[in-house]
C-alpha cells in the first residue's frame, strides 16, 4: 500500500487512507489493530495475510455478518443449536449443528449459506453436523468462535 | 538464437510439466453411472455411511459433466465446486439437494458415530440424487 507508513521494522504502521494504525505486540504476540473507518475484510487479508483473522475488529465483523446475513435469514428454530466458524487461510469455515438429518431445517440453511457467499463474498466452506446425540464437547470444532 | 537463450530454451523445454488431463464430460458420466453400480451392489442397511457418501460422489460426477460440458471447468477441490453451484444460475436450483448429499457424506466420513436412518439414505437418492440427476439430464446425457 502507498499511503501506509511503517516507521521502522516491527514499530507502529499508519495508514492514513484507509484510517487504520497497527502497533504490533511484543515477540510473538498478537499487536493491536485500531480501525477509524472500517475497510473491507479483502483489504485487510491482503494487507494482514497472516494475522487478518484474529483481529479483533475482523473477528467482531466475521460475526456480525454471520449473524445478519446468515442467522438473520433463518426463522428462529430450536432445533439449530450452534453456530461455529473457524479461517484457514482465506476460507471462513462454518459449521451448524442441528440434531439430525432434517431436510426441512436443512433447506432453509442451504439457502442462507448461498446468500451470504453472494452478499459477503467471502471464500466460505459450510457445513452441517448432525449431532446424533453427542455432546458438544464432542462437537465443537477446535479453535472455533461460536456465533450462536 | 544466443546461446544463453538457447540454453534457457532447452532447459524450460526439459523442466516444463504437462498438466493431467482433466476428465471430460463423458469420463464423468461413466464415473457417475459406476458409483450408481456400485450403490445398488451394496448392503444400504448396514452400510448406510458407504451408501450416503456413494451418492454424494454420483451427484458430484453429475454436476462435473455438466461443468466439464458447459465452460471446461473442472472444480479442483470442494470449496471450488460450492462455490460454482452457488454461483452458476443452471445449478443454483439444485444447490441444497447436492449440500444435502455433501453434508451426509461429510458427517458419514468425518463425524463418527452416526445413526443414519434408513429413511435418510432413500432420501437422499430418491429425492435429492434424483433432483440433481433429472436437473442435469437437461444439459447433458446423464
Amino acid at each position: 500500500m502507498s499511503s501506509s507508513i511503517r516507521l521502522s521494522r516491527g514499530s507502529t504502521r499508519v495508514n492514513m487512507e484507509h484510517g487504520w494504525r497497527y502497533e504490533p505486540g511484543a515477540g510473538n504476540a498478537l499487536g493491536t489493530l485500531t480501525l477509524h473507518n472500517r475497510p473491507s475484510l479483502g483489504y485487510l487479508q491482503t494487507e494482514f495475510p497472516s494475522e487478518c483473522w484474529n483481529f479483533p475488529e475482523v473477528t467482531t465483523t466475521v460475526s456480525h455478518s454471520l449473524e445478519r446475513f446468515f442467522l438473520g435469514l433463518l426463522s428462529p428454530d430450536p432445533r439449530i443449536e450452534h453456530v461455529y466458524w473457524f479461517s484457514e487461510n482465506a476460507t471462513l469455515k462454518v459449521w451448524t449443528v442441528i440434531p439430525e438429518p432434517d431436510f426441512s431445517l436443512e433447506g432453509p440453511l442451504y439457502r442462507a449459506q448461498m446468500l451470504f457467499i453472494e452478499k459477503t463474498g467471502y471464500e466460505c466452506d459450510f457445513s452441517v453436523i448432525y449431532r446424533f446425540g453427542k455432546s458438544m464437547d464432542d462437537i465443537k470444532p477446535q479453535g472455533s468462535r461460536q456465533v450462536l | 538464437m544466443t546461446s544463453n537463450r538457447r540454453a534457457v530454451a532447452k532447459y524450460s523445454k526439459k523442466l516444463s510439466v504437462t498438466p493431467p488431463r482433466m476428465p471430460a464430460r463423458d469420463d464423468h458420466l461413466a464415473q457417475a453411472r459406476h458409483n450408481a453400480q456400485f450403490y445398488a451392489a451394496v448392503d444400504k442397511s448396514a452400510f448406510k455411511d458407504w451408501a450416503i457418501t456413494i451418492l454424494f460422489y454420483t451427484g458430484l460426477h453429475y454436476i462435473d459433466a455438466f461443468l466439464a460440458q458447459r465452460a471446461n471447468l473442472h472444480p479442483p477441490i470442494h470449496k471450488a465446486r460450492d462455490n460454482m453451484v452457488t454461483t452458476v444460475a443452471e445449478l443454483k436450483p439444485i444447490a441444497p439437494d447436492y449440500f444435502a448429499l455433501k453434508n451426509g457424506s461429510f458427517n458419514a466420513r468425518y463425524m463418527p458415530p452416526t445413526k443414519f436412518t434408513d429413511k435418510h439414505v432413500s432420501d437422499l437418492e430418491t429425492t435429492h440424487l434424483a433432483r440433481i440427476k433429472t436437473e442435469m439430464s437437461r444439459y447433458v446425457a446423464v
